[in-house]
């Protein structure tokens, strides 16, 4: 048997194939014919760096309009938010006993360090209702 | 193509005015090597001829896609085999069958077409050659006849050149034994 170089070169490199006379020499002006006169490049729309931020701008200008009618219509009252945040500490400071903040409670009336840690945390609790008069 | 050819070309593809002209320069370049690829796999002149006119067609399309990353060969080649394949997927849907399935529709068409010359040894290297798996077919052809370097074989497939030598070697191997076996 003959090797496989032998083969392709009684074969040929087209591998045994033909094309019909004048195939390639008419390929080319046939194809162009199809392909279509304006060019894929210059048809592409050309977009500006506006037309490509138009979606972020809308979306900015959205929230800003948001935010500027909250801030126009929800009218701030200051006063009353404090007292509410007052009142909420101390009833936090009643149900969570911190050591730390009785014991400032306490240096305000003047106790020793002696007195206070002689104190169990029970009993600093109830001095602090009694002596803030809750 | 010298480098500095294909430079020139790409440059001459990327300006409005000139586009046209360098792509008809393009299509007589590549039109005959593009087209015994084409042939080799899909075996019918009248479907090689569609797939190459469609493989320009889809290169002009899409001439803003190609960013000069790879060489305009084997981004042809590429559109190429894809095409082919693709083709080749349609017509096994189309007839239910296998598109590896050496004795079915493939060798009937190799059978049927006109521009074959049915030499004998021709005829029985195409039917070793239809033995292959798709992928190996390709490779091989791509070595055997249009002698192309594992490395440009390696782009256009996408797969290495350690691969592309062992699908080359089993390949050559099952087409000698199958030759030895018929003749």
């Amino acid at each position: 048997m003959k090797s496989l170089d032998d083969l392709k070169q009684e074969i040929g490199k087209n591998g045994g194939f033909d094309v019909p006379n004048d195939y390639f020499e008419n390929f080319s002006q046939n194809l162009m014919t199809k392909i279509p006169e304006s060019t894929p490049l210059s048809n592409r729309p050309r977009t500006t760096l506006f037309e490509k931020m138009k979606p972020s701008l809308y979306m900015a200008a959205m929230f800003a309009a948001i935010i500027l009618t909250l801030k126009l219509f929800i009218p701030k009252d200051s006063s009353s938010d404090t007292t509410q945040t007052e009142v909420f500490t101390s009833y936090d400071m009643l149900l969570t006993p911190d050591v730390e903040v009785y014991q400032d409670y306490y240096n305000d009336y003047s106790l020793t360090n002696y007195e206070l840690s002689s104190m169990d945390q029970y009993s600093q609790v109830e001095s602090f209702v009694h002596f803030a008069g809750l | 193509m010298s480098e500095l050819n294909e430079d020139i070309i790409i440059q001459d593809l990327r300006t409005d005015k000139y586009r046209r002209a360098a792509f008809e320069k393009v299509v007589s370049m590549y039109s005959e090597k593009l087209y015994w690829q084409i042939r080799k796999m899909v075996l019918n002149h009248d479907d090689a001829n569609d797939i190459l006119q469609n493989t320009f067609l889809k290169a002009w399309a899409n001439l803003d896609n190609f960013r000069g990353d790879a060489k305009l060969s084997t981004w042809l080649y590429r559109i190429a085999i894809n095409e082919s394949i693709t083709f080749l997927n349609s017509l096994s849907k189309k007839n239910g069958i296998e598109v590896d399935d050496p004795e079915g529709l493939l060798m009937d068409r190799l059978e049927s077409d006109n521009f074959f010359d049915g030499d004998s040894v021709a005829f029985k290297l195409q039917k070793a050659i239809l033995t292959l798996p798709e992928k190996q077919r390709l490779v091989f052809n791509m070595r055997y006849f249009d002698e192309l370097k594992y490395d440009e074989i390696s782009e256009i497939l996408g797969t290495s050149v350690g691969a592309l030598k062992a699908s080359y070697h089993h390949a050559a191997k099952k087409i000698e034994e199958y030759m030895l076996r018929e003749v």
